[in-house]
């Protein structure tokens, strides 16, 4: 396998605020990581630099080889990089379908009739198929969710970022979501994987990296990362973590 | 069920554009027959607004800065260089595109509110210019200009401007209905989720606003070879709150209803006329009271209460 993506020395500030801090970071080819941390450790951040939202002060970013830094977004897309975010961003006032059409259309060779075939099939998988000519807004959050990961599936992203994708989703949408992520990834597709929800992570990952005030502070398989402790102070503080261990 | 809804708006439409061709023909008066020809410059105007504010998202006060840079593009164009308005019109249009592409470049990658904030910089900074200069345009004077048709007739610039609209609203809704309109809305929406599916955001910000800076730049030129002469106030910002209040009435959501403001708010406009300086007053009252009791135009609603009834029986 090789190193689809390859970050080196990532530091971004704002103001006097350094969010990321030398921050060295890989995956491979079919990889799905876990990113973990506590609130405010820069998991956020980190995917904003991914996907190119933020620009770092310092660092290089490759993707496939090439480097990524400065550009924008809606390339990277192109370039086979989705992502979804913390707080759901659906096209609200726009049908379900449409909400698919908008990135099955970027690509100007797609004809609109197929890609809304493919938009049919993609939302049937996703148990969304009777919702097609409603609203976005009508949809529940864990629905939102659902139809976010719709979006990216119309991209057929090489590396998909997924920041807390099941924050507040009902129990069998999220079993639903793990099938989801497992059948992306048995297809090849590269996942890192944003979530507080321990479960879904140790369930899904079998690699963890954990960021803490915006450096890495443990690498490694799930068994390794969760006696790390690093990882079981930034969580559970000084005391805790001598107890744990 | 789309489908449906599009089919009803097309019947309506339909029977809106025959009131619109018939009605010169059933002895409507000259002066009435120029009001409605002003409505439609004034609908080409709130329509094309309404394509970048209420699809985009992206708000500008220079859409009465453009019209008036087209009509003195136009007129400069015919009267001093002696360019034919066939040729003297579309340059109106290309130098309105290029000047919107360029305040385009300037701040539409920026988020937030900074088009309209330098757009009404720009759009006084225009006008303070050209009431300023003299030797070209004759500051606040102003500039006489050619009329479109030799005759003194009202109805053929009423039949020219109804064409003109069409044709405005025809490109605009088939733009609206191609994939760019989806992006526009999904811009609108979130422009951040619209970047990350691949949507080049910027780029079609900056289409939306040279676009319409294009329209509202023919329509200047057309209204100045109309009322044959051109002046500084035409830009002003008390006329772009016209174009701005015909949208919101109308529905600046749908390029139809907003046009449909901009004819409906001219002839109210001039009912008012009576009443002197009353009627402003009394303008504002009943855009007040539309936005109060039908916040997204009135006639989304009026077309939905229509709807809403026939289905009833």
């Amino acid at each position: 396998m090789t190193a689809q993506l390859v970050t080196e020395g990532i530091v971004k500030r704002f103001g006097g605020l350094t969010a990321l801090d030398q921050v060295s970071f890989e995956i491979e080819t079919g990889e799905l990581v876990g990113l973990i941390g506590p609130n405010g450790s820069g998991k956020t951040t980190f995917l904003n630099v991914l996907s190119g939202f933020y620009r770092p002060e310092q660092g290089s970013v490759w993707f496939e080889g090439r480097s990524i830094v400065g550009r924008e977004p809606s390339a990277l897309a192109a370039e086979g990089i989705a992502r979804s975010f913390q707080v759901t961003k659906i096209f609200r006032r726009i049908s379900v379908l449409e909400n698919l059409l908008v990135p099955g259309l970027t690509d100007w060779s797609a004809a609109p009739r197929e890609t809304a075939e493919k938009g049919h099939a993609i939302l049937d998988g996703l148990e969304l198929g009777h919702l097609v000519r409603e609203p976005a807004a009508s949809l529940s959050g864990g629905q939102a969710k659902l139809l976010e990961f719709g979006r990216i599936m119309m991209l057929e992203p090489k590396l998909v970022l997924l920041d807390e994708p099941f924050g507040g989703v009902h129990p069998k949408l999220k079993r639903l979501m793990h099938d989801t992520l497992r059948d992306w990834n048995a297809r090849g597709t590269s996942i890192i994987l944003i979530s507080h929800d321990m479960g879904s992570i140790f369930d899904l990952c079998r690699r963890i990296v954990a960021l803490q005030n915006g450096r890495v502070i443990a690498n490694g398989p799930p068994e390794v990362v969760r006696s790390d402790p690093a990882v079981l102070q930034a969580y559970l503080g000084t005391r805790s973590a001598r107890v744990a261990s | 069920m789309i489908g449906r809804d599009v089919f009803r708006q097309v019947v309506v439409g339909a029977a809106v554009l025959a009131l619109f061709l018939v009605v010169p023909l059933f002895g409507l008066g000259e002066y009435w027959i120029y009001i409605l020809t002003i409505g439609f410059y004034y609908a080409i105007l709130a329509s094309s607004w309404s394509l970048l504010v209420g699809y985009v998202g992206r708000i500008s006060f220079a859409h009465m800065a453009m019209s008036g840079l087209g009509a003195y593009t136009s007129v400069v164009a015919s009267g001093r260089f002696d360019l034919p308005l066939v040729l003297s019109i579309p340059l109106a249009g290309l130098v309105t595109g290029i000047v919107g592409l360029a305040i385009g470049r300037l701040c539409l990658r920026l988020h937030g509110a900074y088009l309209a904030l330098t757009t009404i910089a720009f759009s006084e900074i225009v006008r303070i210019t050209i009431t300023a200069e003299h030797e070209v345009t004759r500051g606040s004077l102003g500039l006489a200009a050619v009329g479109l048709f030799e005759t003194t007739e009202r109805t053929p610039y009423y039949y020219s401007f109804l064409a003109l609209l069409i044709t405005c609203l025809l490109i605009m809704w088939l733009v609206l209905r191609s994939r760019i309109g989806l992006f526009f809305v999904a811009i609108r929406e979130d422009e951040d989720a619209a970047a990350s599916l691949g949507v080049k955001v910027v780029r079609w910000k900056i289409f939306a606003f040279t676009f319409s800076s294009v329209i509202a730049g023919i329509a200047g030129s057309f209204y100045a070879h109309f009322v044959q002469l051109v002046t500084p106030s035409m830009m002003s910002i008390q006329e772009m709150g016209f174009v701005l209040s015909m949208a919101v009435v109308g529905g600046f959501q749908n390029i139809f209803y907003a046009a449909l403001g901009g004819i409906f708010l001219e002839i109210l406009l001039e009912t008012l006329r009576e009443i002197g300086e009353w009627r402003m007053t009394l303008f504002a009252v009943v855009v007040i009271l539309i936005l109060r009791f039908a916040p997204n135009g009135l006639f989304g609603e009026l077309l939905r209460m229509v709807l809403k009834r026939r289905a009833r029986t």
